[in-house]
């Protein structure tokens, strides 16, 4: 029972995008797909959900291909940016269609959706501000009747109040019915505690899989004077430096020498989400700006 | 209930501690019903395992109990468990603290004692 | 037929038959309402006779060229399928039902129309009417008895609708998967060629001086009309066998090609 993504290549005219990615997706666990603009997160949801197909490599829901069939395609659902639904239907009549096509909509909490978000479900798609847009196709994600729900760029568009009842949504209907759910977002501290799991696609590969705790407990920040925090952390993983009047922070990611003394001077901290992101994804010149 | 998420405690760690305060303060209240996995979630935008994870410390502290279909409940005598534990940790968590800081200021013995007696007084 | 590909065909058939109505009472109205108006206006109302504007509706025209625009559309289509969780291969499948489905009412509604309305406000017979279609090469040649001929002119059309829809489908899987601007300079170029191409073919062969041969092709395309290779040739005696073998074979090749551009639809950007 899983998603299987295996050996995923994709290339555009010669340019690669995602080289030789393998993830799995796990039933009712809710995962974060961390990227920058450009790393290929709209590229990796497309080929999974079969939107595009990969230059090499293979898609699997339970052992059983994504490409062109029914019946695993049916068991999924992506959210994305760009707008798949014809822009002169109605909202209500683009609700029915979801139904008859996926054969199945959750109708009592759609309309529960749409009145607390307010959605004009007579207002013709097209019409709808970006923001109305988002939520129409959130609703659309929390109601149709699959195990795998992928949202790409989920609040794009929505103001902090309909941010806050996406997520209290997203979590009780996650509660009420477990399934999966995979959110890709430029917001991490908003989704920093919702995920358990998180993957960073960054310059064609997943640079960071693993349980989002796991993965924090890993991340520190070591600061001091500067020949003190070098010298403990020689030989460690630095992925990054920070220099502040005198006093130098590195980031470290990976373990920490155990038998190594800490001086006095050296704080060792651990790093938010967002923060180890940043840092990790980071090109050369941006990590030399903050240098000074 | 609040959580500090620029502290760099586990999220599930911070779950416990926040409810363990709770029930220490006596916001939760023996023998009641404390707020859902999902309630917890919801407001906080905490993924509901992590949640389930900080609750299950305090199970496992006896604490709280699970009664089936209902919920969490504070357990009898919780409160007064929770006081013994934080003595237990008051020398580590406090004491040593104090003095060391104190050693850093230069600050005596006898003058930190005085400063303890001011303070009990103030209060 | 599986629940798939079974609700696909049913939101396909649902949107096409609402589109054809739209198309319906479009004509109607350019082709009554607006004469009438304008009759009304110049003062000429005796000049514009009701029953003959009604009777002189060919209805066939109409649903060829809905059938071939509505299957060459694809992409907006593939998008919501998509989103929807459906494979190519069932979108695939999906408007091929669709295309027969529609063919065949458009195909009675017309048969209708043109027998118990067109026919008897013009005043003649159903084998006067069927004379004046398209059919009328093919139209004797079950002998006397006309409701034969016009049983096979139905499925002649069927079929001919059928195959010009999924004509349609290749075309419009082939220019699904290419830019905007690919777009474009296909549906500019490809006419002028053709054009070109046929004036050429044209030009050779009445000019013997040339010495490209066409008759080879003159002769094919007797053959696949169903021209009598014997008797003499009377419109009217024409075998339809022929050209509807043909069009079955060309319809398959299509489908086929249809397929293979389907399969390779993606989403853009």
């Amino acid at each position: 029972m899983s998603i299987q993504v295996q050996g995923v290549q994709q290339s555009f005219h010669g340019h690669t995008i995602l080289e030789d990615l393998n993830l799995t997706l796990e039933p009712n666990k809710i995962y974060g797909l961390l990227g920058r603009n450009g790393a290929g997160k709209s590229t990796l949801l497309n080929i999974i959900s079969n939107r595009i197909r990969p230059t090499h490599g293979t898609v699997t829901l339970d052992g059983e291909s994504m490409h062109d069939n029914d019946h695993t395609l049916g068991k999924i659902y992506l959210m994305s940016e760009v707008n798949m639904y014809p822009e002169r239907s109605r909202v209500k009549n683009l609700f029915k269609t979801t139904r008859l096509l996926y054969g199945g909509f959750n109708d009592a909490y759609a309309a529960k959706l749409v009145h607390a978000f307010g959605l004009d479900i007579n207002a013709r798609f097209g019409k709808l501000s970006t923001g109305y847009r988002s939520i129409f196709k959130l609703i659309i994600a929390l109601c149709v009747p699959v195990d795998y729900v992928f949202l790409d760029e989920p609040v794009l568009g929505l103001d902090a109040n309909h941010r806050e009842l996406f997520y209290q949504e997203l979590i009780e209907t996650y509660s009420d019915q477990p399934r999966t759910f995979v959110i890709s977002t430029h917001l991490i501290e908003e989704i920093a505690n919702l995920i358990e799991h998180v993957f960073v696609l960054n310059d064609h590969h997943i640079i960071v899989n693993g349980e989002v705790p796991d993965i924090l407990a890993k991340s520190y920040t070591i600061s001091g004077p500067q020949t003190d925090v070098e010298a403990y952390t020689a030989n460690l993983n630095i992925v990054g430096e920070d220099h502040l009047g005198g006093i130098t922070a590195h980031y470290v990611y990976g373990a920490l020498e155990n038998d190594r003394p800490i001086p006095d001077t050296v704080k060792v901290d651990h790093l938010d989400l967002q923060k180890l992101f940043v840092i990790l994804t980071n090109t050369k010149e941006e990590a030399t700006a903050y240098v000074n | 209930m609040q959580f500090n998420f620029n502290s760099t405690e586990p999220i599930y760690l911070q779950v416990a501690d926040q409810i363990e305060e709770a029930i220490f303060t006596q916001t939760f209240v023996e023998g009641e019903q404390i707020p859902s996995t999902t309630e917890i979630s919801k407001e906080f935008h905490i993924n509901p395992a992590t949640v389930l994870k900080g609750m299950n410390i305090l199970v496992d502290a006896n604490l709280i109990e699970k009664r089936r279909g209902v919920g969490m409940f504070v357990i009898a005598g919780a409160q007064a468990r929770i006081v013994e534990k934080r003595r237990d940790q008051f020398y580590t968590d406090y004491v040593k603290k104090l003095v060391s800081e104190a050693k850093k200021l230069h600050i005596t013995q006898a003058e930190l004692a005085k400063l303890i007696e001011r303070g009990f007084s103030a209060s | 037929m599986s629940t798939k590909l079974r609700v696909t065909t049913r939101y396909l058939l649902m949107n096409q038959l609402k589109a054809l109505g739209e198309a319906f009472l479009a004509v109607i109205a350019i082709f009554i309402i607006i004469p009438f108006i304008l009759a009304v206006v110049s003062g000429n109302l005796s000049d514009f006779s009701l029953p003959n504007t009604i009777a002189n509706f060919s209805w066939g025209f109409l649903i060829g060229a809905f059938i071939f625009l509505y299957d060459s559309l694809t992409y907006d289509n593939f998008k919501l399928f998509i989103q929807n969780g459906l494979s190519r291969k069932t979108f695939w499948a999906a408007k091929i039902v669709t295309t027969a489905i529609i063919a065949v009412i458009g195909e009675l509604f017309a048969a209708f129309y043109r027998y118990a309305i067109s026919a008897p406000i013009w005043g003649i017979s159903a084998h006067a009417a069927l004379m004046k279609t398209p059919y009328s090469l093919y139209g004797n040649f079950f002998g006397s008895n006309v409701w034969i001929n016009i049983l096979v002119s139905l499925l002649f059309t069927i079929i001919f609708f059928i195959a010009t829809g999924i004509t349609g489908m290749a075309i419009g899987g082939g220019l699904a998967l290419l830019s905007k601007w690919g777009q474009r300079i296909v549906i500019v170029v490809v006419p002028v060629v053709a054009i070109f191409l046929i004036g050429f073919v044209g030009n050779s062969s009445a000019d013997k001086q040339v010495h490209y041969d066409f008759t080879w092709l003159a002769n094919l395309l007797k053959f696949l009309i169903g021209y009598p290779q014997h008797e003499p040739a009377i419109a009217g005696s024409f075998s339809p066998a022929v050209p509807m073998i043909t069009m079955l074979i060309g319809g398959a090749i299509m489908a086929a090609i249809a397929y293979g551009f389907n399969q390779l639809l993606k989403v853009k950007n």
